[in-house]
């Protein structure tokens, strides 16, 4: 099967008047069709820009990126327009693109009558919690039917235990729409929770350090329960390993 | 519209909390208003009883006596419509034109960067210390007093409005681009919405200097307005006349300030 995502021996440099960065050095991944991977990484080692190279949002300065298919990108916070009601939120993407058909004005209802936003549509977002929020920028996400879903620590922002069921819910729902999902995160546990496989980079410059495929036992699979599997435990260690934080 | 729930089964505590804040309201509002009219009683009693001289503090009843009198001539109205006409006339422009030369900034940070020490002097400047230029330029006219009520405003409005544009999260505009909208677009949906609190706000300020500019243009120029009231019937000593021209000013003021705050909770009923 060819990759709808690759990166061949990808650099990036970041250029200011007080110097040169080196963000990403030579980094080679590629991502089958309905895969969720997951890249790890210490704090500030380049992964966001990974997730705008492929977003098209920056060019490489080496190397080249491909992308087969539509892309969608959720951000670290919500960033729902607060004088825009849930509804007309969630239609963003699609208003932006000029694509406001009947059809896909139905889509986005029924996303969010799916997703139990459906008595919020006409609320504004201070009037909903952190979870709910995330998940309406999630609706507005899938709004433009993307076949590849960048996530950039969506879940950072939301307590300990509102990440814990949104990562849960969210996961599940890409699972269910059947999408293929590239999450960057610092959180070991989510990301073995989530993902087929974990990609490990190091510090700044960003370079490819280990990929672990993640293989559970379990019955019945969900993001939740992925964490009681008795495999879980040794992932986390290696990767804990392998990220070598030093706290000092 | 959403409406915040109302509780309808509210503790005797909750009670007593409301009770109080309303009270508390109540007694500000009270005050406020004692405060006024005690001024003016004070203002009249003094003149009446010879504390001061009423030919050079002039006193309420004698605004009123004159008040009336203008009121029944009908040049009273003619006065204030002058000014209102010519205050909401540089206001409104003064905005206008100050929020479309802050996109045109936003737009481009290199005209931004250019004409940044040129808006930090002209800021500064008293402008209207440029009334008596605007006035040659222009002539002696309705057109030049607008002129110079408009240019006390605008450039505060550019610094204030593209001030707000600048301090638009990055992140929400990076939402956009993801969308691959336009640079139009991260204007339109974002970073001019974003900022109609900020530009409301301009209009409130852009109110009292709007007023400033228009009355030191009629000092100037006028046949007519509160301005050339004051200064047409101060040289002739007229006192009554002035102070409740200054009175009316004070009016006026308020209610466009209210006006605009009501078109505020309006506009803004998104905000907590």
């Amino acid at each position: 099967m060819r990759p709808i995502v690759s990166l061949d021996d990808v650099s990036l440099r970041y250029h200011s008047v007080s110097g040169e960065t080196l963000a990403v050095s030579h980094l080679n991944l590629s991502v089958d069709s309905g895969e969720f991977i997951c890249i790890v990484g210490p704090s500030g080692c380049g992964k966001s820009s990974i997730l705008s190279m492929l977003a098209g949002l920056i060019a490489p300065s080496e190397g080249s990126v491909h992308v087969e298919g539509e892309i969608g990108y959720m951000l670290q916070k919500d960033h729902l327009l607060e004088w825009r009601t849930i509804r007309s939120n969630a239609l963003l993407g699609l208003e932006i693109r000029n694509k406001l058909t009947p059809e896909n004005t139905a889509y986005v209802d029924a996303l969010l009558e799916q997703y139990g936003l459906g008595e919020f549509k006409e609320h504004y977002p201070y009037q909903l919690s952190g979870g709910m929020r995330q998940r309406v920028a999630l609706i507005r996400t899938l709004a433009v039917r993307p076949d590849i879903l960048l996530l950039d620590e969506p879940f950072s922002a939301l307590d300990y235990q509102t990440r814990l069921s949104v990562s849960d819910e969210i996961g599940s729902i890409i699972r269910q729409e059947g999408k293929t999902a590239i999450l960057v995160s610092h959180d070991i546990s989510e990301a073995i929770s989530l993902s087929d496989r974990v990609v490990v980079l190091s510090a700044r410059p960003a370079k490819l350090k280990k990929i672990y495929p993640i293989h559970l036992s379990l019955e019945e699979y969900s993001p939740m329960k992925a964490r009681e599997a008795p495999e879980f435990r040794e992932y986390f260690n290696a990767i804990w390993k392998e990220l070598d934080i030093h706290v000092s | 519209m959403f409406h915040k729930p109302i509780q309808k089964n509210i503790s005797k505590e909750q009670a007593a909390f409301l009770n109080r804040m309303q009270k508390r309201k109540v007694t500000v509002h009270f005050i406020q208003w004692a405060i006024l009219i005690a001024f003016f009683l004070l203002w009249e009693t003094a003149a009446r009883l010879g504390w001061i001289d009423p030919f050079i503090f002039s006193q309420p009843s004698r605004m009123l006596a004159a008040g009336l009198k203008m009121a029944q001539d009908g040049s009273l109205w003619m006065h204030i419509g002058t000014t209102l006409w010519e205050t909401v006339a540089g206001f409104l422009l003064g905005t206008i034109i100050g929020t479309l030369a802050a996109v045109l900034l936003w737009w481009n940070s290199m005209i931004s960067d250019i004409a940044e020490p040129y808006l930090v002097v002209l800021n500064s400047l008293p402008k209207t210390a440029l009334a008596p230029i605007i006035i040659v330029w222009m002539g002696n006219n309705q057109g030049s007093i607008i002129t110079v009520a408009l240019l006390t405003s605008v450039i505060v409005t550019i610094m204030s409005v593209l001030n707000g544009f600048l301090q638009v999260d990055q992140e929400k505009i990076k939402l956009i681009q993801i969308f691959g909208g336009t640079k139009l677009q991260v204007l339109s949906k974002v970073v001019f919405p974003a900022n109609i609190p900020c530009i409301l706000n301009a209009l409130k300020i852009n109110v009292g200097l709007s007023f400033v500019g228009v009355i030191v243009g009629e000092f100037l120029v006028a046949q007519s307005g509160l301005g050339f009231l004051i200064i047409y019937v101060g040289q002739n000593f007229k006192l009554d006349w002035v102070m409740l021209s200054v009175v009316i000013l004070a009016i006026l003021a308020a209610t466009m300030y209210e006006g605009i705050s009501l078109l505020e909770k309006k506009f803004l009923k998104w905000q907590m």
